[in-house]
Order: C-alpha cells, then sequence, then structure tokens
C-alpha cells in the first residue's frame, strides 16, 4: 500500500475536513521532522491523469489553505512511507526555507493572450508544396520572425512586472513569443495585499485592450514550491 | 469583475477552462520526491549527484568565461 | 467574495477573463500533450536521465532547424533536399514529442539554462 502525497505544511496539528483524496480515500496527516504532510491511501502503481484526480489532488490542498501556506507535492507523488520520511528528513533545511519563502502567500496567476505579430510579407505559399517543405517553411516564418515577437514579449513580461512589482514577493514567467498565449506569470503575494493586487490588475487589464488577460486565484504555491536549485548548489562542483 | 458578465457561454466554458486552468497549475509543478530513494544506496548516489554535478558545472564553467570576458 | 485582511479565502480559486473560449484554445493544446498515468518516484533515476539527455537533444534539434532554415535561404538546396530535410526535421521534432511523453516531461523541464550558449539558439 503506498501513500498520495499532497502537500506539506510545518503548522497543522490537525486535520478538520478535508476533501476526498485521490479515488475517494480519506486524507490524513503524517507528521515527522516538524512537518505535517497530507496523505491518503492508494493501491496503484501509478495515477491516472484524469480530471478527476486532479480535481481531487486540487481540492486537497486547498481545503488547508485558510489556515496556512502549504508546499504542494507533484501531482502523481505515490511513494511508501518510508520514502516519504527519508525525504523529509535529508530535505529539511530547504524544505524549512521555501516554508519561510511562502509562509502568509497564496499564488495569483496572470495570463496573457496577444495575437501574433504579421511578420511582413511572405511569398504566396505553393499549393503543390511537399509536407517537408512547408515544415520548412514553417519553422523559416517562426525563426526569422522570432526576434521581433520574443522583444515584444519582453516588453510585455516587463510592463507587467513593473504593474505590481510592489505587490508580490516574488515570480514566475513563462514567455511563448511565437504563440498567442505569449505569457503566463505567478505571483506569490501576501494574504494582506491580495485586494490592493486584484484591483491593480484590474486597472491593469483595462489600460491594454489590446491584450486579452485570464486572471485566477488564489492558488496554494504550486509554481514556487521547487527546491530542486537548492539541490543543485548544495552539491555544485567547485 | 464579476464572473457571470464576463463569460459569453457560462455553463460550457466555465466548467473546461476552470479544468484547464486548474490543470494548468496542477500538472508538472510542486516538490518532486523522485530520486530521494537512491540517496540511501551509494552508488546510486554517485550518479544522481553526478547530474545535478554535472548540471552545475556547466553553469559554473559559463560563469567563469563570463567573468573572464568582463575583466 | 472578497478575502478579509485575518484570512478566510473562498472556496475556489476564481478565474476570471473577458475571452473565456480563447483561453480554452490555448490551454486545450498544453492538455493535449500530457502523458495519460504517472508515477513520479519510480521514474526517478531514469527520469532524472531522460530530462538531461532530452533537454540536449533538444537542443541540438532546435539548432538544426536553424541551420536548415539559414541553408534554405541561402539558396544553395534544391527543392528535393528542401523536401527531404523537412521531413526528417518533422520526424525528429514528432519523435522527441513522444518520448517527453512517455517521461512525462514538460516544455518547462527541458528548458536548460545554457548561459551564453542557450542565447545563441
Amino acid at each position: 500500500m503506498k501513500l498520495y502525497a499532497y502537500c506539506l505544511a510545518d503548522d497543522v496539528d490537525v486535520l478538520e475536513n478535508s476533501a476526498q483524496g485521490i479515488s475517494g480515500a480519506p486524507v490524513r496527516l503524517l507528521t515527522c521532522e516538524g512537518f505535517s504532510v497530507l496523505v491518503s491511501d492508494l493501491d496503484a502503481d501509478v495515477v491516472q491523469v484524469t480530471g478527476e484526480n486532479a480535481l481531487a489532488h486540487a481540492a486537497v490542498i486547498r481545503s488547508i489553505l485558510d489556515r496556512t501556506t502549504p508546499l504542494p507535492f507533484r501531482f502523481g507523488t505515490l511513494v511508501m512511507e518510508q520514502q516519504l520520511v527519508n525525504y523529509l528528513s535529508a530535505r529539511k533545511p530547504a524544505l524549512e526555507t521555501k516554508l519561510a519563502e511562502v509562509r502568509g502567500c497564496v499564488e495569483m496567476s496572470v495570463k496573457i493572450i496577444r495575437d501574433p505579430v504579421a511578420h511582413g510579407s511572405e511569398p504566396a505559399e505553393n499549393v503543390n508544396q511537399g509536407t517537408g517543405t512547408s515544415f520548412l517553411a514553417q519553422k523559416r516564418r517562426e525563426i526569422l520572425g522570432g526576434e521581433q515577437s520574443a522583444a515584444e514579449a519582453s516588453t510585455i513580461s516587463t510592463w507587467l512586472h513593473d504593474q505590481i512589482s510592489g505587490l508580490i514577493r516574488a515570480e514566475q514567467v513563462t514567455l511563448r513569443p511565437s504563440e498567442k498565449l505569449v505569457l503566463a506569470a505567478a505571483h506569490l503575494v501576501e494574504r494582506s495585499k491580495i485586494k490592493n493586487y486584484r484591483q491593480t490588475m484590474a486597472e491593469t487589464c483595462q489600460s491594454r485592450p489590446e491584450l486579452h488577460f485570464l486572471l485566477s486565484g488564489p492558488w496554494p504555491p504550486y509554481s514556487f514550491a521547487n527546491i530542486e536549485l537548492e539541490f543543485k548548489t548544495q552539491f555544485g562542483v567547485s | 469583475m464579476n464572473l457571470e458578465t464576463n463569460f459569453v457561454n457560462p455553463v460550457m466554458d466555465e466548467n473546461e477552462l476552470s479544468l484547464l486552468e486548474t490543470l494548468d497549475h496542477v500538472l508538472n509543478r510542486g516538490l518532486v520526491i523522485a530520486g530521494e530513494i537512491t540517496i540511501s544506496v551509494a552508488d546510486i548516489d554517485l550518479i544522481f549527484i553526478g547530474l545535478n554535478v554535472l548540471v552545475s558545472s556547466v553553469e559554473t564553467a559559463h560563469e567563469v568565461l563570463r567573468k573572464r570576458q568582463t575583466e | 467574495m472578497e478575502l478579509s485582511p485575518e484570512n478566510p479565502l473562498t472556496a475556489d480559486p476564481e478565474i476570471e477573463t473577458s475571452h473565456p473560449e480563447e483561453f480554452v484554445e490555448q490551454l486545450r493544446c498544453v492538455a493535449d500533450t500530457l502523458p495519460s498515468r504517472i508515477n513520479v518516484d519510480a521514474q526517478s533515476v531514469e527520469q532524472g536521465l531522460a530530462k538531461l539527455v532530452l533537454t540536449l537533444i533538444e537542443f541540438i534539434r532546435r539548432l538544426l532547424e536553424k541551420q536548415a532554415v539559414r541553408r534554405m535561404e541561402g539558396g544553395d538546396l534544391s527543392p528535393e533536399q528542401i523536401e527531404e530535410l523537412g521531413l526528417a526535421l518533422m520526424r525528429l521534432e514528432a519523435k522527441l514529442q513522444e518520448l517527453k511523453t512517455q517521461f512525462g516531461l514538460s516544455e518547462e523541464d527541458l528548458n536548460l539554462d545554457l548561459g551564453p550558449i542557450g542565447r545563441l539558439i
């Protein structure tokens, strides 16, 4: 019997009501090394990537967001209890640091769609072009138009950052210059600043009607729960 | 912003959008335990650490090069 | 559904947008590339190695694409050569996508920061 691990916190002693876990299993607390981990039993080797499972995963983590900011585990984390215990003990300092970084915060999300820039005049496409040739022609458009799109995307990213930099503790931004969904940003926002953040974002959206926005939140800090970098510096070569 | 006023097709799109947005947040993010179990076995230790050391070396090498160029 | 300074959060994350269909369309593309099953643990070392290898291959693949476009622009390739090159690169891209899916790796996972070299891509 394995454990499905949802998230980790250091200031939760008792679980009142949590949502049902994967496959409807009850969720409980596992405490170790000063951490509390939300887990449920799962007799399986793999986790199906279904909407139902993803929503269950999200709901469980959500259920303690009211009283603390946990670090989510990656969806599909299925381990033996001993593995989990080893992990908590081996990564204790990095986890404590990360919990301190996200303490009192939630994640807010911004996505921006922009219609990709038209790349000037293009030679008329030969209808009899082979598949391989079309493929390269498309790549050509992407690569040559790439620099302009990249500059634009970067400008949008900087502009967004400038609007809310005073209100966020941290950000994670993904840019895709050649796509319509040009930017996806995760902002780590202190709970006391959420109202202010939302107001500022509302104004921000209205100020650029040519861009289309999707705002969502609050979320647990999914995008800020990566401690792999710490591991890298610990064992980095000198 | 009021949710209702912004959705063209509230029932359909809202559910799918909500699911897709949740998927986007939940998947491929968060703490990864994978690889920790290898720490308990000495030689697999080396390989795991080795991967990160390899990546770190590449980055460290670039740091050195960059510094030299600006000096 | 406002947050009060004390703490209580809303039951579910709110999603606000004036263009739901557009975002549904874009987010669907991401969802399409997901693997159907995940075991983050068992893949462990295998996944770590796969990630490193696939990142390097992906880097090389992008370099090849750029180079192919440059040669095409340069005008020294015959139409047949362009077609063959295009097909080969197309297959390479598809194969890599397949491998990414098999190992449960996303595009972000393969985004190795290569410093100055990375910017040459």
